[in-house]
């Protein structure tokens, strides 16, 4: 960048006319649609909406939902699942995608489709994976049961999705099907920028495999890591699909996450105000792990930009 | 690299994988094992693990346009497709310039408004979700395919401008300064050489963008209504909720929706791996 607080700022703007025709389509659609949509967020956030959406007839109800939120019990309880479901899906993924791109990593024959093969749920919908887990995990007539049956686990099919005990890990389960392949892609792309010369020259110096893989190809990988778990932390923070598929939230809310409750109190119960001072709330959060993507993201560009 | 870990390490690998294969495609198959049984057959304790008279009963009820299921569900696949390509096309189209803007010019704004793109990735979508809608209806476009189109540039404008400014970025700059000396205005420049030189990674934008708005759900779910007008996604649900029990109809269902995505994603594997990566790895 040149001198971003230089004076004669108007004249820059000037100079630089032509840039900005540019980016202005982008900028405009943006700020319709994500510019606007976060201001009026936040802006509904202080009213109490009426159920039939007549936004006129809205009253300012001041830091009132916030309050509500931050008090409810069943807020609490669903904080409790989120944490669960976000911390596990996450870590439950990069450690699983980690490892199959270390096992991925080097030239073998079959190597490419298997990658194709491992990247598949990855790609397909998360609406498709979610009927398919129900019917794998189905109270009558699933495999789940069935295998758990045949290995003498159990005596009857188990009912994964209607135990409340069992819901959550067997949500991670799918969770973490339909994701780790996109850590392994990561962490796969990060192992290709380890210097090959390093480890070479640490083998010539003796060094065992662990030790390489510790002190040469680890360093190496963590800003691509930060990367990585921040992208996965913000989709499972985020994620709808498969819980709001396989549960809905249930059973008796033991399956209930952040945002399958925002959408419940939005469009199962039409409260636009409260839903919205929830989604604040979680949007901070976000942008939270935000600054600490686009740091680790941005890291070079701006060195690269001079 | 792995592979010079010496043997025991390499036969670890090779297990994991094995058993992670297994674990990545074996409830694929059994969609696709579910999808040609019979209503009868898949309702059976223990499972047919193997149809004994597989059928493409289910297929050909979906895809006949006689049949009134299949005339829904092609209904449903034409829209994926018109919503799909929409806002692939107006999203790209929009996000070359500007994403060429980000890789070259320097003015002023241009870090504060880069951050704003990458920051969306961070934005739940439940955020949108109430506004647009409400936008939506200010406009007289709920239960429209327009309204899906518009709001798809939610995730697709931001990821098409963050993946083709990486593109961008590879492409030597000393080529358009050879052409602009050569006479040719910067604007000339851009169209002529940068914008063919990078089509490979406008291509794999455009699958990107592409794949995720043909999987997309809740906005689907929340912006339409009309049966005439759903998308695959929730297309799919209309399905199960009318024959609550019809699972290998539902997983022939969920198998010709993925059949697209998956061979796009195979053909061109290598360009989709780069789009994930783009940016996050730098040497």
């Amino acid at each position: 960048m040149g001198h971003p607080h230089s004076p004669g700022l108007l004249r820059r703007l000037a100079q630089h006319w032509a840039d900005y025709c540019y980016v202005l389509p982008a900028v405009g659609v943006m700020l319709l649609v994500i510019g606007y949509p976060v201001y009026f967020t936040v802006y509904l956030s202080f009213f109490s909406t009426p159920p039939n959406l007549a936004l006129n007839d809205k009253i300012f109800v001041g830091l009132d939902n916030y309050l509500r939120i931050l008090g409810a019990e069943s807020v609490q309880e669903t904080t409790v699942n989120t944490l669960v479901w976000t911390i596990g899906s996450t870590l439950l993924s990069f450690v699983i995608g980690f490892a199959a791109a270390l096992a991925l990593n080097g030239t073998f024959p079959g190597r490419g489709l298997l990658r194709g093969l491992l990247l598949i749920p990855y790609v397909i919908s998360a609406v498709a994976a979610s009927y398919v887990w129900r019917w794998l995990l189905h109270s009558d007539f699933g495999v789940f049961g069935a295998v758990s049956m045949a290995v003498g686990a159990t005596d009857h099919p188990i009912n994964f999705l209607d135990n409340t005990k069992t819901v959550l890990p067997a949500l991670i389960l799918v969770n973490v099907w339909k994701e780790f392949s996109f850590a392994m892609i990561m962490m796969l792309a990060g192992l290709q920028t380890v210097p090959d010369q390093l480890l070479r020259a640490a083998q010539v110096d003796g060094a065992g495999a662990w030790h390489r893989f510790w002190h040469i190809t680890v360093p190496h990988l963590k800003n691509v890591s930060v990367v990585t778990v921040l992208l996965l932390l913000v989709a499972n923070l985020n994620a709808f699909t498969i819980p709001y598929i396989m549960t809905g939230g249930g059973p008796a809310g033991a399956s209930e996450i952040w945002i399958t409750q925002i959408y419940q109190i939005a469009f199962g119960r039409i409260r636009f105000g409260l839903a919205s001072a929830y989604s604040v709330i979680l949007f901070v959060v976000m942008m939270t792990l935000g600054y600490f993507y686009v740091r680790a993201l941005t890291r070079g560009d701006e060195r690269s930009a001079e | 690299m792995t592979a010079r870990r010496g043997d025991p390490w390499r036969w670890a690998g090779a297990v994991f994988l094995a058993v992670l294969t297994a674990f990545a495609v074996l409830p694929m198959v059994w969609m696709l094992l579910t999808s040609v049984k019979s209503q009868f057959a898949a309702l059976q304790f223990p499972p047919e693990w193997v149809p004994h008279s597989p059928t493409l009963a289910n297929y050909s009820v979906l895809l006949s346009p006689r049949a009134d299921i299949g005339r829904d569900f092609l209904r449903y696949m034409l829209n994926s497709v018109w919503v799909s390509c929409a806002s692939t096309v107006l999203g790209v189209a929009v996000a070359v310039p500007a994403a060429y803007a980000f890789s070259r010019f320097r003015f002023p704004g241009r870090s504060l408004l880069f951050y704003g793109v990458l920051l969306r990735n961070m934005f739940p979508a439940v955020v949108f979700l109430m506004p647009l809608f409400i936008l939506m209806r200010w406009l007289g476009l709920v239960d429209t395919q327009a309204s899906l189109i518009l709001t798809y540039l939610t995730f697709g404008l931001p990821l098409s401008i963050w993946l083709l400014k990486g593109f961008f970025d590879n492409i030597p700059i000393q080529l358009e300064q050879a052409a602009r000396i050569d006479g040719a205005s910067r604007f000339r420049a851009f169209l002529l050489i940068v914008v063919p030189l990078s089509s490979p990674g406008i291509i794999a934008t455009s699958i990107y963008s592409f794949i995720l708005a043909w999987n997309e759900y809740v906005y689907a779910l929340t912006f339409l209504n009309d049966k005439s007008k759903l998308t695959l996604a929730v297309g799919l649900q209309r399905f199960f909720t009318e024959y609550a029990t019809n699972w290998p109809g539902l997983m022939a269902a969920s198998f010709i929706m993925s059949v697209p995505v998956v061979a796009l994603f195979l053909v061109l594997q290598k360009y989709f791996v780069r789009a994930l990566t783009e940016g996050a790895v730098k040497s």
